[in-house]
């Protein structure tokens, strides 16, 4: 991993408000794609994943599946949608991309090997929030029945979900940060909301 | 949750000795007995009413963890007015005349002494889980005032920075050369999705 970007607390507050609209970008992406992509998407470990990095999955299943606040504006002039479970209120997400609006926050699940998490992503953070997480032991076989034990197993849990994010983030970036983000990435995005604009005309 | 980055590594000097020394000089008080309003410190993290300290209750494998307590009372401005009336008579049919400011000063702070002892208290706990290893550090709470009673203990406690990792940094700790580069420069996509 490079070396943490170390920052005085005022010019902290304005990087980080200043960049805001990565983690905006960065989630509407991941919806839209995880969509194209049928729910499966290819990772690689960044170096942060560390030790866990050997077990690193190289694909995983994402998919948003409530809760979807999408936002436009700042401030006063902030205006914001919540689509609360897929089907038709889908669609209104979808106009709402279509007007300008960046997905703020989602309630989605990560499904990798045979883990899977519950989780809710909020732009501004990038931090999993409300955890569900995997159960890891077999039927027959004993939960781990030590407070200290339960809690490591969940501490390495939260880990592996925070690497994967942390993967994701990393691809985003890539792409985001190169000319391949107007070139291809917005035409490949947009045409897929087209798709979904005439799912509803039919 | 919120994820943060200790800014500086960790002394050498950071021994268990050291680190139960210092979590103890910042250990919880408990006021449960005591007029103050708040009190805010650490406490074992499987006992949150131990203040021991010793590795045992905070060292598992690389991570450290601990919890900060924090307890809080509240007396309603009218509860206060009510009483301090009623002590105000009591005073003027015990002495025959009425408290001068000095004798009213006292008054105030003997009844707000006195509703203190018998107010509940308000018990927050928010974990700390340090990845030694990784200088990372996870809290169990989110918000800017939770965020900031905790660095405000932690800095005092062990002496080193904390910066969380947001969109921003962790994106700039994932990135190097032309890339983290870029991402200083990035604005926000001026070509969006319908448009």
């Amino acid at each position: 991993m490079s070396e943490p970007f170390v920052l005085e607390p005022a010019a902290f507050l304005d990087l980080w408000q200043e960049k805001l609209f990565l983690g905006q970008e960065f989630l509407t992406w991941l919806w839209i794609v995880s969509e194209i992509n049928g729910n499966l998407l290819n990772i690689k470990p960044t170096a942060s994943a560390g030790p866990s990095g050997e077990n690193f999955p190289s694909a995983i299943e994402l998919w948003f599946e409530s809760r979807l606040t999408l936002e436009a504006g700042e401030g006063g002039h902030k205006k914001s949608v919540t689509c609360q479970t897929p089907g038709t209120e889908w669609d209104e997400a979808h106009t709402a991309l279509r007007r300008g609006k960046k997905l703020t926050r989602g309630q989605l699940k990560i499904r990798a090997e045979d883990k899977e998490w519950g989780l809710s992503l909020s732009a501004d953070t990038l931090v999993p929030q409300g955890v569900k997480f995997p159960k890891t032991f077999a039927a027959g076989e004993e939960e781990e029945d030590t407070e200290i034990g339960r809690f490591m197993e969940r501490v390495a849990l939260m880990s592996e979900l925070v690497a994967i994010i942390a993967a994701l983030y990393h691809q985003f970036l890539e792409v985001r940060l190169s000319s391949e983000w107007e070139m291809k990435e917005l035409p490949r995005l947009n045409r897929w909301l087209e798709e979904q604009k005439q799912k509803i005309n039919e | 949750m919120t994820r943060y980055r200790v800014k500086e590594e960790p002394p050498e000097t950071l021994t268990d000795e050291y680190i139960s020394e210092r979590l103890l000089k910042n250990s919880f008080i408990d006021i449960e007995d005591a007029p103050e309003e708040k009190s805010l410190g650490w406490v074992e993290f499987l006992d949150h009413l131990g203040t021991d300290f010793n590795p045992a209750t905070y060292r598992f494998g690389g991570i450290l963890v601990f919890t900060l307590r924090l307890d809080t009372r509240r007396l309603a401005a009218k509860t206060v007015a009510r009483y301090y009336a009623i002590s105000e008579v009591q005073y003027q049919q015990k002495t025959g005349r009425r408290p001068n400011s000095l004798a009213k000063k006292e008054l105030k702070e003997a009844v707000k002494s006195q509703l203190m002892r018998r107010a509940l208290l308000n018990t927050e706990l928010m974990e700390a889980a340090w990845l030694f290893k990784e200088n990372e550090l996870w809290l169990a709470a989110t918000g800017e005032k939770r965020r900031e009673t905790f660095e405000e203990l932690w800095g005092r406690t062990f002496g080193l920075s904390l910066q969380m990792l947001v969109p921003a940094t962790l994106g700039l700790e994932l990135l190097t050369g032309e890339l983290r580069k870029a991402l200083l420069d990035s604005k926000s996509s001026p070509i969006w999705l319908g448009r």
